[in-house]
């Protein structure tokens, strides 16, 4: 489970696809105490949600004053954790790295910060975020600067993950791929291993959408790049995770809907909110009333996705995405996950033995068209109190810490051959003849033992 | 059958708009229990739907008793937030059980009630061999289930609204029939399945999962007159016991706002907030836009 902290919604960059535009941005303005978030994180903090992984996001995390952040970062890192007065040690965070310097270097050092960079490929190819999206040439001139920025924090060895939005312009044939695997490749190089490749879902620019067989495609050649070269792109590495029985990762398919999302936000004020992804729609707070229950997931499970066998590890995939706009549908991208699942689904039979346990092999009924029988009850209101709104379980967000951590990199990256935790990929530590992940950060691996190379 | 079991779920737009409107909330649905129980009591109408709470039914029969009224109970059913389109009957009585029944001035409406909601009807107190009266109209019972005729005619509902009800939900299947409604609307602008039209506030339907709501029944049309004049009654009933919450309430159902169908769940985007709560199955989106 994640818990993103948002001390500001403004963002310096309006990037074209941007799921919450920044007139929207502007008009909301939340105003930021950090008191207000300390009570807030608290509150999560002591309920299921203790010993998620706590990540810096926005808008801009990096927009609010340094002190500020300062106060933030000591605030995560020193989350307790586990007992004998052991802290969480380690903060993530997702930035447009525009305003990263020595001054955030050092903070990052300190608090043991995993960076993740928002960026969508090589300065050629990442036109669509920025400042000034709208003005090529001085994105490419800006994305140049970015290119610095990420070297900057290699040199001071900051672990550093890259999240990337796929879309035509980035992925949209097999020259814009190639050109992305050669950046992934210059990546590692300078010891960034890995990250996120999302697919561009917007309905302002559907047109730049990947379709269903450029995602498949673009994630093929990614799943064998990272094969190649021992890299951790994800969601691939998720899936193949998943696809051998896993967890369903990352959160966009463990069946949230818009009023209640697994990932949950601390807001600039303090309240409780949901996954980012919700402020598209206005909806920064989490549902005042309602229950566990996420009535899109019963739904789809019964209509759009019956019969899938592909449910278990997809449950409709996330919201946002759904078809035509309407987060009550199944995910846009329903066909190409499918068809990369069963890509996997054969690969992994190649490599591991058949224990394939996310995919049904049966497939249910059709539901039906029927409509309820007669019934002694019209339309009547019943027990409509404020559930409480309990915090969902279980989640996984995936992608912890949300910047990178979990796929990106530590200092030590570019050595090889490590025996590597299969959630997070950092290095195990051998115990009793067995081996155990110890990153803080990682949702679900605090005792694996007899992992594999 | 596909189901999705009963949910609500709202997010106000801002901190600012819950602060006001949250407190305001919490009381509307006070003056609707009110107005609900006193439009029997004062006699305008001969029953209402009164659910006996685990929790609070020590203090509801007291009321009842003390009023000088009857009540009749006719089913269990396991407890579920906002709307359900049915009961989900058990036979165990506990926390997560209520009892549902009727509530009437004398025993002989209770009883009818009673007998036109049991699903058994083995259970029916009297015999309907002959016709009975009810508001000095003729009625028979069904001889074969439920007869939700008789139940809406002792629940004062008009009766084109009844008829509406037969034929959309008992015959049609349509759950939440707001797009039904929207349809027989005067002046409504329809384009594919949204239909667009500028109705009687007292008669909104579309915010009732959250509250806000001042008539407990479909009308056939957000401007029938019968059911107007029934809402105005409940109306005036609620504004006795809380004035500012009541005017809240026609406030907030008199504001544009887009409520839509769609696999099973419905969304509202409401200029306070935006909701969902559990529908019923259509093949494709339906959508009711208001404006005042």
């Amino acid at each position: 489970m994640t818990i993103i902290v948002v001390p500001t919604e403004r963002c310096s960059y309006k990037c074209a696809y941007c799921f919450e535009p920044s007139e929207q941005r502007k008009g909301l303005d939340i105003p930021y105490s950090f008191e207000a978030i300390k009570r807030g994180l608290y509150e999560v903090w002591s309920g299921p949600y203790r010993g998620s992984s706590v990540c810096l996001h926005g808008g801009e995390c990096t927009m609010v004053p340094i002190a500020e952040l300062e106060k933030l970062m000591d605030l995560i890192y020193n989350l307790p954790y586990g007992n004998e007065g052991k802290t969480l040690g380690a903060i993530s965070m997702v930035t447009n790295g525009s305003n990263i310097d020595e001054r955030l270097i050092a903070l990052f050092k300190k608090y043991n910060v995993y960076v993740g960079v928002s960026m969508d490929g090589p300065p050629k190819s990442n036109l669509l975020r920025g400042p000034n999206p709208d003005d090529v040439g001085f994105t490419i001139q800006n994305n140049e600067v970015l290119m610095g920025k990420l070297r900057l924090l290699r040199d001071n060895n900051i672990p550093t993950s890259i999240m990337c939005i796929i879309h035509k312009m980035n992925a949209g044939d097999h020259e814009r791929v190639e050109r992305l695997l050669e950046w992934m490749l210059y990546l590692k190089s300078i010891g960034i291993n890995g990250g996120r490749m999302n697919p561009m879902y917007s309905d302002r620019l559907n047109d730049l959408e990947l379709n269903t067989e450029e995602l498949v495609y673009v994630y093929k050649r990614i799943y064998e790049f990272n094969k190649k070269y021992d890299t951790s792109w994800n969601p691939l590495i998720e899936f193949e995770k998943t696809v051998r029985g896993g967890k369903p990762t990352p959160c966009c398919f463990t069946g949230c809907d818009l009023f209640n999302t697994k990932t949950i936000s601390v807001l600039p004020d303090g309240r409780i909110g949901n996954c980012d992804r919700t402020f598209s729609r206005g909806i920064y707070e989490r549902s005042l009333e309602g229950n566990k229950r996420s009535g899109r997931y019963e739904a789809l499970r019964q209509t759009e996705c019956s019969g899938c066998r592909f449910w278990d590890m997809c449950m409709g995939g996330c919201f946002e995405e759904g078809i035509g706009g309407d987060w009550r549908r199944k995910t846009r991208f329903c066909e190409a996950y499918k068809q990369i699942w069963t890509y996997l689904e054969e690969e992994t039979r190649i490599k591991y033995s058949p224990i394939i346990k996310n995919i049904s092999p049966v497939v249910d009924k059709q539901h039906s068209d029927q409509t309820h029988g007669d019934s002694n009850h019209g339309d009547s209101l019943h027990g409509d109190s404020i559930h409480g709104d309990s915090l969902h379980g279980d989640s996984l967000h995936g992608d912890v810490p949300h910047g990178d951590s979990t796929h990106g990199d530590a200092p030590d990256w570019k050595q090889t051959n490590k025996i590597r935790c299969p959630t997070c990929f950092m290095e195990l530590v051998k115990v009793n003849g067995g081996h155990i992940c110890e990153n803080p950060l990682c949702p679900e691996c605090e005792f694996y033992e007899g992992a594999e190379e | 059958m596909v189901e999705v079991f009963p949910f609500v779920k709202m997010s106000y737009r801002s901190k600012k708009i819950q602060d006001e409107w949250e407190p305001l909330r919490r009381r509307i649905y006070n003056a609707v229990h009110f107005a609900e129980y006193e439009m029997v009591k004062r006699g305008y109408r001969r029953c209402d739907v009164y659910d006996l709470s685990p929790n609070n039914f020590d203090n509801q029969i007291k009321r009842v008793m003390l009023d000088g009224m009857v009540y009749l109970p006719i089913l269990r059913s396991k407890q579920y937030g906002g709307y359900g389109h049915r009961h989900y009957n058990t036979n165990t009585i506990d926390n997560d059980t209520f009892i549902y029944g009727g509530l009437a001035k004398d025993l002989h409406y209770a009883k009818l009630f009673h007998d036109a909601g049991v699903i058994d009807l083995k259970k029916r107190i009297n015999n309907y061999d002959e016709p009975f009266m009810i508001n000095g109209k003729k009625f028979t019972m069904n001889p074969n289930g439920i007869d939700h005729n008789v139940t809406g005619a002792l629940l004062g509902y008009p009766e084109c609204d009844r008829l509406f009800f037969e034929n959309t939900w008992l015959k049609g299947g349509c759950l939440d029939p707001m797009y039904e409604m929207a349809v027989n609307t005067e002046g409504v602008t329809i384009k594919g399945n949204k239909a667009s039209v500028s109705g009687d506030p007292y008669l909104n339907r579309l915010i009732r999962y959250w509250g806000f709501n001042l008539i407990p029944f479909f009308p056939h049309s957000f401007n029938c007159k019968s059911a107007h004049t029934f809402a105005e009654n409940w109306f005036k009933l609620m504004q006795e016991c809380d004035k500012e919450a009541s005017d809240a309430c026609l406030m907030a159902l008199n504001m544009p706002m887009v409520w839509s169908l769609q696999n099973c769940i419905i969304y509202v985007e409401h200029p306070l907030f935006l909701g969902s709560a559990n529908g019923y199955y259509t093949k494709e989106k339906y959508t009711v836009e208001w404006y005042p």
